[in-house]
């Protein structure tokens, strides 16, 4: 039987637990079995024992800018940051029909002025610069300055 | 616009914006609130009047929550502020459920020029703190709710003769379908005190924001002409002209007045002005005192921190002396 924890070693350890008329069933191997403190000693057997149900089951997906999880925002119905829309995409696509009838943006855009650092008003300029040389028909250099703005972009994002 | 003055009492607008970079609101400790206060204090720079409830007497704020300034919710967090912008009408509060919480508001139906100023203040802090937004959610919001516009039209309505003749109900069911919920005068979770409700769109996303604007215009219209065909009805009645010079009476004379018999007292004299069956009153007196008798407006206002035993006798004592 292999480790209901880890998936990897074979379990040597049955573990049952009973609270409440739940019982939770678990085959550990010995280091998992250590690792969750379910078996330290013979004192930890007599000791009440507290697990923590996030360990065994699979682990829920966490924001990785925030730690929030998805269970939190079904209980709130508040997500963590902006990150978590892009971390629970999937789950957040599914529900906003149900509560918004759509789920993608049609009105207005943010004018975004804020990223006026020196880098941005030099793709500004090199837009404007691409434009001219599209107007002029000079391809060749309007290639070179479209893969300009293409890195800079790129560096922006990274940021 | 339309001169809707007989039935709505005020427009509101409402964005919802976050600063990027930050946690929401529910996801950041005290010391995280204040940090990013902090930071939208010196973004903004000195333009702006910036508030910290922090530094705000309990009346005071709580008086801000009455005449309908900030929200309820707002006072639950600690580190919060408000910046306001008394030029264009618009206050915003910062570390509600989203960073921002921006409102306009405006007397009357006034949809548009509540747009019209909210769009110069919203234009003017996204120059200056960089807004969460994406192209596919539009505005983020901590509730994917306000997501997309952020955009709440609410338009404050007086419907005393519907709910004197019972078709309010029927009227609220017939919005809810078409995409408008429908709250009491203090938000969330309040029924309509004094016959005054407030309309709103329901979705902020997947619809343009002339759309949300026009939909909230439209939904206004229909209820208006509802409500004056229901006073047309109700002009007939003996009763109701008894019910509302009874009501004046009782502004005039009485001693003791709760919050709940003064918003319904007020609410049939405002019904009979616009009945014409009242003459020597005007609508703007009537609202000022129906915005003006909370117990902590009436504290501020009279500049008595008065225990609240009293509150009954100074409410009463206020509208007699106002009316």
């Amino acid at each position: 039987m292999i480790c209901s924890n880890c998936g990897k070693n074979n379990a040597t350890i049955t573990y049952k637990q009973n609270i409440n008329g739940e019982v939770i069933n678990l085959n550990l191997c010995e280091s998992c079995a250590h690792k969750l403190g379910i078996f330290n000693s013979f004192d930890d057997i007599f000791s009440p024992m507290i697990l923590d149900l996030d360990y065994i089951l699979p682990e829920e997906i966490k924001c990785k800018k925030c730690g929030y999880t998805f269970s939190k925002y079904k209980a709130t119905g508040l997500l963590g940051c902006d990150e978590c829309y892009n971390t629970f995409k999937k789950e957040i696509d599914s529900i906003l029909p149900k509560i918004q009838g759509k789920n993608r943006h049609i009105g207005k855009k943010t004018l975004n002025k804020v990223k006026s650092n020196e880098e941005l008003s030099e793709i500004d300029k090199l837009k404007n610069e691409l434009q001219n040389l599209i107007k002029d028909e000079k391809f060749e250099e309007a290639a070179i300055v479209r893969d300009k703005i293409k890195a800079l972009e790129k560096k922006e994002e990274n940021k | 616009m339309e001169n809707y003055d007989d039935v709505v009492l005020t427009t509101r607008i409402r964005l919802a914006r976050n600063v990027k970079g930050y946690n929401f609101t529910n996801n950041m400790i005290d010391k995280q609130k204040q940090e990013l206060l902090d930071y939208i204090k010196n973004k903004l720079g000195s333009g702006y009047k910036i508030l910290e409830l922090n530094n705000m007497d309990d009346v005071t704020k709580k008086s801000l929550v009455e005449t309908h300034i900030i929200s309820k919710e707002l006072l639950l967090n600690n580190n919060t502020a408000i910046i306001v912008d008394d030029k264009n009408n618009v206050t915003t509060m910062i570390n509600e459920e989203d960073h921002f919480r921006i409102q306009a508001l405006e007397k009357a139906f006034n949809i548009d020029k509540a747009y019209e100023n909210i769009k110069k203040v919203d234009e003017d802090f996204s120059a200056k703190v960089e807004y969460a937004y994406s192209e596919d959610y539009g505005y983020i919001t901590a509730c994917p709710t306000c997501l997309g516009t952020g955009m709440r039209v609410s338009v404050m309505l007086h419907l005393p003769a519907l709910e004197k003749i019972g078709a309010l109900e029927k009227i609220f069911n017939e919005i809810s379908g078409l995409g408008i919920s429908v709250r009491g005068i203090y938000g969330e979770n309040t029924s309509g005190e004094g016959a005054i409700f407030q309309i709103s769109n329901q979705k902020t996303l997947g619809i343009e924001e002339n759309q949300i604007i026009e939909q909230v215009k439209q939904v206004t219209r229909y209820i208006v002409k509802q409500e004056r065909k229901a006073r047309e009805i109700l002009k007939a009645k003996i009763e109701i002209k008894d019910e509302i010079m009874r009501s004046l009476g009782i502004a005039k004379y009485s001693i003791l007045m709760t919050k709940k018999e003064a918003m319904q007292i007020l609410s049939n004299i405002r019904l009979g002005i616009n009945m014409e069956i009242i003459n020597e009153i005007s609508i703007d007196k009537i609202d000022n005192i129906i915005e003006n008798i909370g117990i902590n407006t009436l504290r501020k206002n009279l500049k008595d921190n008065f225990p609240r035993e009293e509150e009954n006798i100074r409410r009463a004592d206020y509208i007699k002396n106002n009316i």
